[in-house]
């Protein structure tokens, strides 16, 4: 299958590659820029667990074509913490028992970074919904929205 | 038996942030699909799309054309490559074969048929899509009372029938209950098929190294060794030419155990390929094929006095156990474990029937069959009640197992580890308000707004006594339960912990230091406990894994074990370089020995570790060198009292889960307003974490209830195949969950702790009761395990 050059900026530096037009984001990320923070768990766009954020805005990139990032900037859970210290989402997280086996947490997140960048002091109903497309199997949701909750307040 | 004690309990009991989370939180967990293995090959699976059909001709000749393409296999193949694996069954039964793929015919929707090997992953599902498989369709056996039929076809033909195992276990006086009864109530009861769905499917990477002759395989398989046997049995290689490991694993619940055929077929893949092979189960074919947890059938009576007295208790569960038994009939016998879950009646009459139908085979799905026997008595109790005209809650009460009866035996001789049921009932009751939702439910009812309240007990028995097996074969003659550690300071001070569990998401890194750090005096953060397993570094036993939610037990007496003997070494060394004190004059705190009488007179844990390991002359004379202890600790289980009788647990958790609901009898929605659980696990071991272990047990089970089945169709086709149409609940679907509760120590242990792994809890069941109760104008009763609309409105409209 004939490649094509890709140049997308992650966690701001830049991944020029030859891929094949069908490549999926998930895969250049994980495979050809060699960032495995970003998970697969459903092929399918239900659970989140692949959620990056492209300009901001996050996105299932399990179902986003790696062609059709080219040139844009996105942003995965390995350019969260600054200089070694954890972003302070991820330290509500790491507070309030927001993770267990931590498979679906880099997606869980990235969604939260997106929803307290729209709304900065959401009610725990919005919370609940706005997290709504990344599924967790561990936690029962209870630890993540305390965690959230927790994030809002100290922000 | 040695008592293992903790010296203090600093640590061990508080709620230290998980070690792990570190790596988690930032991106830099290592699962096995972010593993980097040069030269790596991908593996794709071709998967029978009958239920049940005989594999005519498998072709690849399109396939082997495509560049990149490496290798195939067939299920022919493999049966000349590999030994069947072993399973629990008796004869004829024993001979019913079970490969990592299908040979001659494919008995479920999603069983593997054929692999290929390519380059790289889309080149493999390239491939995939080109081979041919000429199919014969069979007629499907899909349910399993017809299944039972003379006339039936065979899902294995080398057995007579499609009842692969059955047993009749009685305790008391069954038909003497019955004929002292007030009331029998005898109904149909159904526990649904689902399964937990961890978040990171299954993933294996197998590399053989063809001079050492030696396998190794990365998995994310919840005991590799444990299914040890099963894979060097049926690659018929010695042990050791095998080395497992487990990095970071996203999520077991009981349905990675049985991913043994994977790690088979990869092994086959790999040396086959010459180069190592990685395969990444998708969702889909996670949802087919993998596991899903136990489906009955059962007709149940139950024997009451007008009093509210529950005498006695029989049923027929007939398992719908699908295609291969794999570790069944565990599942069905594990009712044994949880038989009268918490209550005092003493007659119980269980009929066991597992057949075998063309579905994906059955195993552990958030425990083994305990939330089945929890389901089954809590409805039981709830009828008995509603046609009593009692309530509930009085019934329970009258009916528990009494704090003073502890430790109580039950009558399938499970001794329950102390306790207080009522106790933990009242909590919940309180919690949730009840005289007050009453209330509510009562002006509601005049408004034609429908809440209704239930309340249901949970038990899940940890970990399980391996003898439990000869209750299904006599011929299986293990027993009881171990697992192994070893702690190390090394020659720079450094303590250094492993353990033959492989966490999914439990936290054991945070709890194994806890653990030592008590044990040696020092802070949990001077503690490395080593991340994931790794069979040539981790110490191991036959039993070793995380399932069953062992670890409160055997792998806390593991590492503490290895802890207390070199705790035990410190003290003699430091008693000897202190100049000949007595060991009993010595403490050891903040890493440091030192006299009782004098502080100042001591030596640090650096100073004892440097001298056991370098400067070995200053040893005592009759001291080994170095600083290591390993321990195998047993769990106190003694042999089975007869064939149907035994103490097959050590902890028996328990929790009171309380819901209010509201349905709405337009449309059927059935909104859950609260959740309540009073939980007792003991002792618990890191409060936060078990905390958390208790709210995923009520999510899973609540998804359960309301959202997640697996469905097939009238030809075996499995209709909820992906996370949509499964309905994975979101955090939307979900309230609060309020949890509370009340402290007693296990007996079976000095420290005290439950296996938590499952929360106790019942929520599954406590959405029935609910219903039941907020529906109970229109004598709706929910028999089923799985709650939907459309049966509700069924119900009330009929």
């Amino acid at each position: 299958m004939s490649k094509r050059e890709v140049t997308v900026t992650v966690n701001g530096k830049e991944y020029r590659r030859e891929v094949e037009p069908r490549m999926l984001l998930v895969d250049f990320l994980r495979d050809s820029a060699g960032l495995t923070g970003t998970h697969v768990g459903c092929d399918t766009s239900n659970c989140g667990a692949c959620t990056v954020l492209m300009e901001g805005r996050s996105i299932k990139s399990c179902t986003f074509l790696a062609v059709a990032a080219d040139g844009r900037d996105i942003m995965t859970i390995e350019g969260l913490a600054q200089d070694g210290d954890l972003h302070p989402i991820q330290k509500a997280f790491w507070e309030n028992h927001g993770l267990q086996c931590g498979y679906c947490t880099p997606g869980m997140i990235l969604s939260t970074v997106y929803l307290l960048s729209k709304n900065p002091n959401p009610t725990e109903s919005q919370i609940r919904r706005g997290i709504a497309g990344n599924v967790c199997r561990c936690t029962g949701y209870q630890g993540i929205v305390n965690s959230i909750q927790s994030a809002a307040k100290t922000k | 038996m040695k008592t293992l004690t903790f010296p203090r309990e600093k640590w061990i009991g508080t709620g230290v942030k998980r070690k792990e989370d570190v790596r988690l939180l930032q991106g830099k967990g290592q699962f096995t699909d972010d593993l980097k293995i040069p030269g790596v090959l991908h593996a794709g699976l071709v998967r029978s799309p009958y239920a049940h059909a005989r594999i005519k001709k498998i072709d690849f000749t399109k396939v082997l054309e495509v560049s990149g393409v490496v290798c195939t296999l067939t299920g022919q193949e493999v049966q000349e490559l590999t030994n069947p694996v072993p399973n629990n069954l008796r004869d004829p039964y024993s001979g019913i074969e079970d490969y990592c793929m299908a040979v001659g015919k494919a008995r479920y929707v999603g069983e593997v048929v054929a692999a290929v090997v390519a380059e790289d992953k889309y080149l493999a599902e390239d491939a995939l899509g080109l081979v041919e498989v000429e199919y014969e369709p069979l007629e499907p056996v899909l349910d399993p009372e017809k299944a039972l039929e003379s006339t039936s076809a065979l899902v294995h033909e080398n057995v007579p029938s499609n009842l692969v195992w059955e047993g009749k276990y009685d305790y008391g006086d069954v038909k003497g209950a019955f004929d002292e009864a007030d009331l029998v109530i005898k109904d149909q009861f159904y526990f649904h098929r689902f399964t937990s769905a961890p978040l990171e499917n299954s993933v294996v990477i197998a590399d053989y190294d063809e001079r050492r002759e030696s396998f190794t395989i990365w998995s994310n398989n919840q005991r590799p060794m444990f299914n040890h046997r099963f894979v060097m049995t049926a690659l018929d290689v010695p042990g050791e030419k095998i080395r497992y490991i487990n990095p970071d694993i996203g999520g077991g619940f009981g349905i990675k155990n049985d991913s043994y055929l994977y790690l088979i077929l990869l092994a086959l893949l790999t040396q086959r390929a010459g180069r190592p092979v990685k395969w990444v189960e998708t969702r889909t074919e996670h949802l087919t094929s993998s596991l899903h947890g136990n489906e009955v059938f059962y007709d149940a009576e139950v024997a009451v006095k007008k009093d509210g007295t529950i005498l006695g208790v029989k049923a027929r569960a007939v398992h719908d156990e699908g295609a291969y038994m794999r570790r069944e009939p565990i599942g069905a016998i594990n009712f044994i474990r949880h038989a009268t879950v918490g209550y005092n009646f003493k007659n119980l009459s269980m009929e066991l029937a597992c057949v075998a139908t063309n579905k994906c085979p059955v195993g552990p799905n958030r425990s083994y069959g305990k939330m089945q026997q929890c389901f089954l008595v809590e409805r039981l109790i709830d009828m008995a009640a509603t046609r009593l005209q009692l309530d509930p809650v009085e019934v329970r009460l009258k009916n528990f197992v009494q704090p003073e009866q502890m430790p109580y035996e039950t009558p399938t001789g499970c001794i329950l580890d102390g306790g207080d049921y009522p106790a933990v009932l009242k909590k919940a009751v309180e919690l949730i308000d009840y005289a007050k939702v009453r209330e509510e439910q009562a002006r509601g009812r005049e408004s034609g707004k429908y809440i209704g309240v239930g309340f249901a007990l949970g038990m899940d028995g940890c970990p399980v006594n391996s003898s439990i097996q000869r209750m299904m074969n006599p011929e299986l003659k293990a027993s009881g339960d171990a697992e192994a550690a070893w702690v190390k300071i090394n020659p720079d001070g450094q303590i250094v912990a492993s353990v033959g569990s492989t966490p999914q998401g439990q936290g054991h890194e945070t709890v194994v230091s806890q653990i030592v750090a008590d044990a040696l005096g020092v802070h949990p953060d001077d503690v490395y406990a080593v991340a994931g397993f790794d069979s040539t570094v981790n110490p191991s036993c036959p039993q070793s894994g995380t399932y069953a939610s062992r670890f409160a037990i055997v792998g806390v007496g593991a590492v503490l074990g290895a802890a207390l003997k070199v705790r035990e070494k410190v003290l003699q060394i430091s008693a000897h370089l202190l100049g000949d004190v007595r060991i009993e004059d010595l403490e050891l705190e903040d890493g440091r020995v030192f006299l009782k009488s004098s502080k100042d007179q001591g030596v640090t844990l650096e100073d004892v570790a440097r001298t056991a390991w370098l400067d070995l002359a200053n040893l005592p004379d009759d001291v080994e060198a170095g600083l290591f202890g390993h321990y195998v600790y047993r769990a106190d289980f003694k042999l089975p009292v007869n064939e149907k009788k035994g103490n097959f647990s050590l902890t028996y958790s328990y929790a009171v889960t309380g819901a209010v609901v509201e349905v709405d009898i337009e449309t059927g929605r059935i909104k859950v307003l609260r959740l309540v659980c009073v939980d007792d696990a003991g002792k618990r071991l890191n409060p936060l974490i078990v905390e958390g272990q208790i709210h995923g047990a009520i999510g899973h089970q609540l998804g359960a209830a309301l959202y997640e089945r697996l469905l097939y169709d009238d030809s075996g086709q499995l209709e909820t195949s992906t996370f949509k149409d499964y309905a994975a609940p979101s955090a939307a679907d979900f309230p609060k969950f309020e949890v509370d509760y009340v402290d007693n120590p296990s007996l079976a242990t000095p420290w005290g702790a439950r296996g938590a792994g499952e929360g106790g809890g019942s929520p599954l069941i406590v959405v029935g009761s609910a219903v039941s109760d907020a529906l109970a104008p229109f004598n709706v009763e929910i028999k089923s395990s799985h709650v939907t609309p459309e049966d509700v409105l069924k119900q009330i409209n009929d």
